[in-house]
């Protein structure tokens, strides 16, 4: 893994323009083929890989004939699913405007419009859109008339009510005649995430972009950043294409450097932000340079969130434990850790009752009850796994 | 006979090759470099004999090659519905 490791780090270095290393290590075996593609294929940076494959093997990454032509294959692939959901967005946007409904688009599809050289470089699986929850019957009742399914999740039934208040994220699915995936995000941030972002900010503080002659409306550019750092952190930032992300919205000239400080202090994310710097900086070899005037040199690498666990692609916990215990790392003082692990465990009487004490069948009260079980269990038995 | 492109198909260029994509199936067909040019030709102006002599000149091939390769190729797009007659 060591010499995949570091061919991920000689990618990022060619990314951000600053010489790095040579890609292999002495000593190390050649990653195999098979490996090596699904390895970036959870990383998701095939097209990257194509595109940059003159650079790469400059650095000592050797590939050869049929290797190139698996991550060609790859990205055409990718092209294609560029072009579905481009044609798919455009329906769409006529679709919710005929009706009045309003949104954000935001994430992958975005990010690979408007940071990357070519659009098919950002592969991406669903689709994201934030909605007003007023406009959520409405938008299901839309969906579906086009085929879509709702994906059950731990919410499923439950009344209107305790989604609109609780649910993150509803998931549609639609197989035909193209398979697309959409999010639909009542929210920004889960109500027990250690951050809270305020919706309505985000989606006031817009711009657009076109998609296939649509013009379609997204955030501004800086609240575009902080939220791909969120999402980085969210999970755990054990997918690269998440950090090239953050780190290519951040090294736009146009986004405002004050602004995007102004909304870290705001959203307590001062302390996530240093973390993101130090695995940035030794990821890239630079940061970004609207946070370039960060201090960080200072610190040492964090002993579980640092750039190599991120090249490794590994969860050092349970999926469960580091929901729990990995964001303490990023709140600052122990008052907020303690309060946010005290919420994590034993959630707010509210909570409680809207989730056990709701009329109807059991499920609700046993999809719940285990959820939390299994929450408490995993705390205490720490089992390692891949994400 | 004259051929056109689908409504039902978009395409895209990538390098010498492109991706055609069947918006009615989500199905995506890639094709090469000679691919391309005559999917290129395939607008509703150009008949079989204007696309093989263009073929012929372009690329390093026979004539009679060239009008067996095509015809086949024409083929298999009219059967996968991604062009159409006229």
């Amino acid at each position: 893994m060591r010499d995949f490791t570091a061919k991920l780090l000689t990618l990022c270095r060619i990314i951000s323009g600053v010489d790095g290393e040579k890609c292999s290590i002495a000593g190390e075996t050649e990653t195999p083929t098979d490996l090596l593609i699904e390895q970036l294929q959870y990383h998701q940076l095939i097209p990257l890989v194509y595109y940059y494959r003159q650079q790469l093997q400059a650095a000592g990454w050797d590939f050869d004939q049929s290797t190139i032509e698996l991550l060609r294959s790859h990205t055409f692939s990718n092209i294609s699913r560029i072009m579905i959901v481009e044609h798919f967005l455009q329906h769409l946007d006529g679709l919710f405007k005929a009706n009045a409904v309003e949104y954000r688009i935001f994430k992958g599809i975005v990010t690979a419009k408007s940071v990357y050289q070519e659009d098919y470089l950002r592969s991406f699986g669903d689709l994201d859109i934030l909605v007003r929850a007023d406009q959520l019957q409405a938008i299901e009742s839309l969906l579906q008339q086009e085929g879509f399914t709702h994906a059950e999740d731990l919410y499923s039934h439950f009344p209107d009510e305790i989604i609109q208040k609780y649910s993150f994220a509803q998931h549609f699915n639609r197989v035909e005649p193209y398979n697309v995936s959409l999010d639909v995000h009542l929210n920004l941030s889960g109500r027990l995430h250690p951050f809270q972002f305020d919706s309505a900010e985000f989606w006031d503080n817009q711009t657009s972009i076109a998609i296939n002659g649509s013009t379609i409306l997204t955030f501004n550019r800086e609240y575009q950043a902080i939220y791909a750092i969120y999402h980085a952190f969210k999970h755990y930032f054990f997918k690269l294409i998440w950090l090239i992300d953050a780190f290519l919205l951040l090294d736009q000239k146009q986004l405002d450097p004050e602004k995007f400080q102004q909304l870290i202090k705001k959203y307590k994310l001062t302390k996530l932000l240093i973390f993101y710097s130090q695995i940035t900086l030794d990821l890239f070899g630079r940061l970004p340079v609207a946070i370039q005037q960060i201090q960080i040199s200072s610190q040492r690498p964090h002993r579980i969130i640092n750039a190599q666990t991120v090249l490794q692609g590994a969860l050092p916990y349970s999926q469960s434990r580091a929901r729990i215990l990995l964001p303490m790392y990023y709140l600052r003082g122990w008052i907020a850790r303690l309060r946010f692990l005290w919420t994590q465990l034993f959630p707010p009487i509210e909570t409680i009752r809207n989730f056990y004490l709701q009329d109807g069948p059991q499920k609700k009260f046993w999809n719940y009850f285990n959820l939390r079980c299994r929450a408490i269990t995993d705390l205490i038995l720490n089992k390692p796994q891949e994400e | 006979m004259r051929y056109r492109q689908s409504n039902s198909v978009d395409w895209k260029k990538f390098e010498q090759e492109s991706v055609l994509l069947d918006l009615s199936s989500g199905y995506y067909f890639r094709l090469n470099a000679v691919g391309t040019y005559i999917w290129s030709l395939l607008d509703g102006k150009h008949n079989l004999a204007e696309i093989v002599e263009e073929v012929v000149k372009r690329f390093e091939v026979s004539q009679r090659q060239a009008k067996k390769d095509i015809s086949s190729f024409i083929q298999y797009l009219l059967d996968e519905n991604l062009i159409e007659k006229g």
